[in-house]
């Protein structure tokens, strides 16, 4: 049991907030991923969870324990962290067995564990040696044993990946998943990846400006975005937003003007008054080549970039809003074509004023 | 509870810092206050602040009277500033050219250099006292000044050289490019880019030259020629038994250094920090 | 007239320039007196001023002939107890305020760190002074303050006892120098990222459980650096006995140390004439401790030590 409680969670540095009104739950043995943009204090959550900075106001509970003023090294976690904070002048074995030798485990014990988690991470050959003396991987591996070793409840992950090189970010990512897999453990991870989001997370939380501002399963936040943030932030290439008005509200019913007096028209029980503004989120992939009759969006191709199996195409619409469409990679479509689009409407993505999704 | 004991161990660590820096400051603060006083009042009430009926400043008056108080410190400041000028200046040519040529023997010389790091001058005092003597610069200043050119430069090579390495590499190919000579690019590029380092090599070459008892004592001890922290080893030396006298030399001597040192700390200690790191 | 050219070419007249001056300063009043300081002590005077050389008669006589050996060997045991009382108190105060300040989110580091290296900025010789007024029992501060914490009767005129003024000049030299060994150390502590200190916090550790297995171990070389700074500090001090003790540093040579024997020699005191040959002896040998202080930390504790990334 290991479930981990944020109510109304408030941390401030100085007279700058960068925490507000936090809340959320996690249940053990999920895998729950901050994401978010830099800066938005994605590492400050994590670190409030860790107990390396007092929260401002709230509470934090950890299996039904209030932690607030718990010691970090009485609550249990384990974290890795970005720059990895290997010791320097320890070997790979004591860097894993440091916590351990600590905690005053006997030797055996520590033997056992140190190379059981090697096995696990492959570093079996590499006990002996020092950080200084490992590639980039392999320390992020130790990293990972250090936390392993412990069997703690919670593991903090804090953009363990971001030093990698490409190739290995999704090698390791998926070490990353199998691991989970096996020790059945209750991980948070941060990272501003969406990627890496997306293929994780049992749960995705989305911070921006030190707010949540969706969490849910991934799919979930990409076929349901709650606002424009979330929408922009999930997928890639990102969703193309146009702004709009609304033509008419009647009986639940709402008509959309886009651009050449097109309308789009949803259903949708919140009131809209005539004139608001809206914006239409429309994702890449979910645009289609059509007939100019059937059209709902006239665009110029301004480059083509053909990626084998998929080819984006970027367009201007007349009005001069940018927009991304994905098209089969057979597509013939070249740089100066008038293309049409269309999109199938529950694939549109309607927002209100305030940035709110209406549908 | 781990609150209460956080909160416990953060009053000790302000406990332990504060006592050690009262230990620090209460015998300068001691001789301070005690040099504005009668001299009945520093032996009746040594650790009183001086009142209204304990006030006195005659220490004060007898040191200017009875000593060249305002020469020593003359002396004192001209060494320090004519030292100071040319070790900036020709230490940051030597590091300059040591960085930045490749030519025979350019390790051998940075070696040779920086041997004077660790080696003391102080131990070639007989000959260097013979050399000056035979320079006829006994009892000046410039004698002063040349040996504490020769006792700061090493250091100050050694953290200008690092220095030089960081300036970028394209100022100089710039300005070579558009055909300067090498004197132009030293005096209107380099030079002024120094200006970071110069806290740096500034504490390492002001306050020992400015605290050095040995040199002024064998080289320039004549009564024109002391400089401060001569001038009152000396006069404390007549005047051991006037207390309010001997207090009030101190007080001269250290209230300035505090000042500047109050002013410049920030500097002061980031050069010394950064110097250190290597 | 064409290997000439060749060298002069590697050597272009404006490197000359910028090297010569510190170059020629340096060695005119540093190379050269520490070189003829070693030449002279193999030389001796006589009556007429007339320099004969002697080999290393004066060496012998330093270390072996009573008029001279007794005064050698007491300096240069003076100056290592000197030594070691600042390896065992200063360095390790130093070390330990570093560390004090150097802890996470600690207000007013800045102000501690200033004030408390306030007295290394002032002259040996007033501090000297200083210590020289407060400990003596005429003024009676040290007493009245011994006494407000109940220690009456252990006042002692301790700069005045043969037995005691060596410590207590050394503790007034530690006193005033605590500053470089905290600072010095205190800048290679903020160099640990604060990563690796709170990876540490995460296994468990406390803040001095973090100092002893994470922070010493990556500071020694600076805590080496220290050592030698001191060591070569130490074997050439001369400014704070002789303010306070005079060039006899008295009582009864007790506090002498290689600095005040050497300028004694060199210059002389009371019926004994300056005698600058066996000075330049004198020299020589403190020449030759520091110098093998700073081989040994070139080439065993430097090598023997490694500097980790950080
Ligand atoms: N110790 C601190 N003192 C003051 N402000 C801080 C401190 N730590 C973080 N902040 C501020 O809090 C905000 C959130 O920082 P945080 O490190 O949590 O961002 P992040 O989401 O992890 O960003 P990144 O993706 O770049 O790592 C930032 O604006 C940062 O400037
Ligand atoms: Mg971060």
């Amino acid at each position: 049991m290991s479930d981990i409680q944020l109510k109304r969670i408030d941390k401030s540095f100085g007279k700058v907030k960068v925490l507000h009104d936090i809340n959320m739950s996690v249940k053990d043995g999920e895998f729950i991923v901050f994401v978010g943009p830099s800066g938005c204090g994605k590492s400050t959550l994590l670190r409030v969870i860790a107990g390396l900075e007092q929260v401002t106001t709230g509470e934090l509970f950890i299996d039904d324990e209030r932690v607030n003023d718990v010691q970090p090294r009485e609550r249990g976690i384990a974290m890795v962290f970005q720059s990895y904070a290997l010791y320097p002048h320890m070997t790979v074995y004591k860097n894993m067995s440091f916590g351990l030798k600590l905690r005053k485990y006997n030797k055996q014990e520590i033997d056992k564990r140190v190379r059981t988690a090697a096995e696990t991470l492959q570093l079996t050959d590499y006990l002996d040696r020092r950080p200084a003396e490992l590639s980039g991987g392999q320390r992020q591996r130790v990293a990972i044993g250090r936390a392993i070793v412990r069997n703690p409840k919670v593991f903090l992950f804090d953009e363990p990946l971001s030093n990698l090189d490409a190739a290995l970010r999704v090698k390791t990512r998926i070490e990353i998943a199998k691991l989970h897999k096996k020790l059945d453990a209750t991980i948070i991870y941060v990272t501003h990846d969406q990627v890496e989001a997306m293929t994780l997370a049992d749960k995705i939380v989305v911070l921006n400006n030190g707010r949540v501002e969706q969490v849910g399963a991934p799919l979930e936040l990409y076929n349901n975005p709650a606002n424009i943030f979330v929408a922009g932030f999930i997928g890639s290439p990102k969703m193309n937003f146009l702004k709009s008005t609304v033509a008419s509200v009647k009986n639940g019913a709402v008509k959309i003007r886009l651009q050449d007096d097109r309308l789009v028209c949803f259903a949708h029980d919140t009131p809209a008054n005539g004139n608001d503004t809206a914006t239409l989120g429309i994702r890449p992939e979910h645009l289609l080549l059509s007939e100019e009759a059937d059209g709902l969006l006239k665009a110029e191709v301004d480059v083509v970039e053909r990626l084998g199996d998929v080819s984006y195409l970027y367009c201007t619409l007349s009005d001069g809003t940018p927009i991304i469409a994905s098209s089969p990679g057979t597509s013939l479509a070249t740089t100066g074509d008038v293309i049409h689009l269309t999109a199938r409407t529950e694939k549109i993505h309607v927002f209100g004023p305030d940035g709110n999704a209406w549908k | 509870m781990s609150k209460t004991r956080q909160t416990i161990n953060s009053t000790a660590i302000h406990a332990i810092l504060l006592s050690y820096m009262l230990l620090a400051l209460w015998p300068i603060f001691l001789t301070i206050i005690n040099s504005f006083k009668s001299r009945k009042a520093i032996f009746r009430d040594p650790m009183g602040l001086p009142g209204v009926d304990s006030f006195s400043l005659k220490g004060f008056e007898k040191v200017l009277l009875r000593s060249d108080f305002e020469i020593y410190f003359m002396n004192s400041i001209i060494v320090t500033i004519a030292t100071l000028a040319l070790v900036l200046l020709l230490g940051t040519m030597a590091a300059w050219a040591l960085s930045e040529y490749r030519f025979k023997g350019n390790k051998w010389l940075g070696l040779y250099l920086a041997v004077g790091i660790m080696i003391p001058i102080r131990l070639g005092s007989v000959s260097l006292l013979q050399l000056i003597v035979n320079m006829n610069l006994a009892n000046t200043l410039t004698a002063l000044v040349l040996v504490y050119i020769a006792q700061s430069l090493p250091l100050a090579i050694f953290i200008l050289s690092e220095f030089m390495q960081q300036i970028p590499q394209d100022l100089k190919e710039a300005a070579r490019c558009d055909g300067v000579s090498e004197y132009t690019i030293f005096f209107k590029v380099i030079l002024p880019l120094t200006r970071p380092a110069i806290a740096t090599v500034g504490v390492f070459t002001l306050v020992p030259v400015w605290n050095d008892l040995w040199f002024p004592l064998i080289l320039a001890p004549s009564d024109k020629t002391q400089t401060i922290t001569l001038g009152v080893q000396q006069f404390i030396g007549q005047y051991v038994t006037d207390w309010n006298a001997v207090l009030a030399s101190l007080t001269l001597a250290i209230v300035p250094i505090l000042i500047i040192y109050i002013l410049l700390s920030r500097h002061l200690i980031r050069g010394i920090t950064a110097g250190a790191v290597k | 007239m064409s290997p000439r050219g060749g060298r002069f070419a590697r050597f272009p007249h404006h490197v000359l320039v910028f090297l010569a001056p510190a170059t020629i300063i340096y060695t005119m009043f540093m190379v050269y007196p520490l070189l003829d300081s070693i030449r002279l002590s193999l030389y001796n005077t006589d009556g007429t001023g007339a320099f004969h050389f002697t080999g290393l008669t004066n060496y012998i006589a330093l270390m072996t002939d009573p008029e001279w050996s007794n005064a050698f060997w007491n300096a240069l045991k003076n100056n290592f107890i000197f030594f070691c009382i600042h390896m065992l108190v200063q360095n390790p105060i130093g070390i330990m305020l570093a560390a004090l300040l150097s802890l996470p989110k600690l207000t007013g580091r800045t102000t501690y760190r200033t004030l408390i290296f306030m007295p290394t900025m002032l002259s040996v010789v007033i501090i000297g002074f200083i210590w020289q007024l407060i400990l003596s029992p005429l003024w009676g501060v040290s007493e009245s303050l011994l006494s407000f914490i109940g220690l009456t009767d252990w006042f002692q005129p301790w700069l005045g006892q043969e037995g005691t003024a060596l410590l207590t000049l050394s503790l007034i030299s530690v006193w005033q120098f605590v500053g470089i060994p905290m600072m010095l150390v205190y800048a290679a502590m903020l160099n640990i990222p604060e990563d690796l200190t709170e990876g540490a916090i995460i296994d468990g550790a406390t803040h001095w459980e973090i100092f002893w297995h994470i922070k010493l171990p990556l500071i020694l070389p600076t805590i080496a650096m220290i050592s030698i700074l001191t060591f070569v500090a130490n074997f050439n001090a001369f400014d704070l006995i002789y303010s306070v003790k005079g060039a006899l540093a008295g009582p009864n040579f007790s506090t002498d140390i290689m600095g005040t024997l050497f300028y004694r020699t060199f210059f002389g005191f009371q019926l004994q004439l300056g005698n600058p040959t066996m000075g330049a002896t004198v020299a020589t040998m403190m020449f030759g401790v520091i110098l093998v202080g700073v081989l040994f930390y070139l080439f065993v504790l430097q090598r023997k030590l490694r500097r980790y990334a950080l």
